[in-house]
């Protein structure tokens, strides 16, 4: 296991070129991961799910990327989970609910304590809109590789 | 100029509002503007409207707040971000 500023980042959480049909079932795949390594409490699915049904965090970057998350009282640590999706999936635009994304990366967060990651989030955020990194991202079907990609650009 | 208040509201008012909440920051205090941002949940905003000049929302709001109401992306996305800040600096200004 690594950390970013004390962000979990670990192969075992890395999922590359899913072929799933909808976003429940990425995010219990990796909400399951989560939960079996402790750093989620139990209803830690049902919490992200349901919030993105109100608040959908779908974003529109030149490739599509989803960030579900979901309250800090579902969170043990702070980490962050990813899939990269050989088929798309469609995730409801972040504040237009009427738009639908074909998003190719998720990237669950798990956050327990928000208010010290700001700037790893803005990092997060900054990278995501570099479509170059992605592309790469999406090519890469090692998660170690993936691993070390990121940990290259957040530190 | 007089210090202005933005409130930055999205979905959990944690991880989108904070970003966007520091990235507004920065670009206004570039434009000479003195701001601070204060962060919450769409449900709490009527808690949160005490001194506040204006509201930036990354989530889909309904209700009359009496101030005016950005919805953007920008701040996330990168794209249309420039005009984005222009919009807020404009109404800020007015207010």
């Amino acid at each position: 296991m690594t950390t970013v500023d004390n962000v979990i980042i670990e192969s075992d959480l890395i999922f590359p070129g899913l072929n799933l049909k909808t976003k429940e079932e990425v995010i219990s795949l990796l909400g399951e991961k989560l939960k079996e390594k402790g750093y989620v409490k139990e209803d830690f699915i049902e919490g992200v799910l349901k919030r993105e049904e109100v608040f959908p965090t779908g974003l529109p970057f030149e490739i599509p990327v989803a960030l579900p998350h979901t309250d800090a009282k579902y969170c043990n640590k702070t980490a962050f989970s990813i899939a990269t999706l050989e088929t798309p999936v469609k995730f409801k635009e972040m504040g237009n609910p009427e738009k639908e994304l074909d998003v190719k990366m998720v990237i669950l967060l798990v956050l327990n304590e928000p208010e010290s990651q700001v700037k790893w989030l803005q990092r997060l955020i900054k990278i995501l809109q570099n479509t170059a990194f992605l592309k790469r991202l999406l090519s890469c079907k090692n998660p170690d590789k993936i691993v070390e990609l990121f940990q290259k650009e957040l530190s | 100029m007089e210090k202005k208040r933005i409130l930055v509201v999205c979905g959990t008012g944690i991880a989108t509002s904070t970003v966007v909440a520091k990235n507004i920051e920065e670009k206004l205090k570039e434009k000479g503007f003195s701001v601070e941002t204060r962060q919450c949940k769409a449900t709490e905003i009527k808690n949160n409207l005490d001194g506040v000049d204006l509201i930036v929302t990354t989530t889909n709001l309904s209700g009359d707040f009496g101030i005016p109401v950005i919805r953007s992306l920008a701040f996330l996305t990168g794209i249309g971000e420039e005009e984005a800040i222009e919009e807020i600096a404009n109404k800020l200004k007015e207010s």
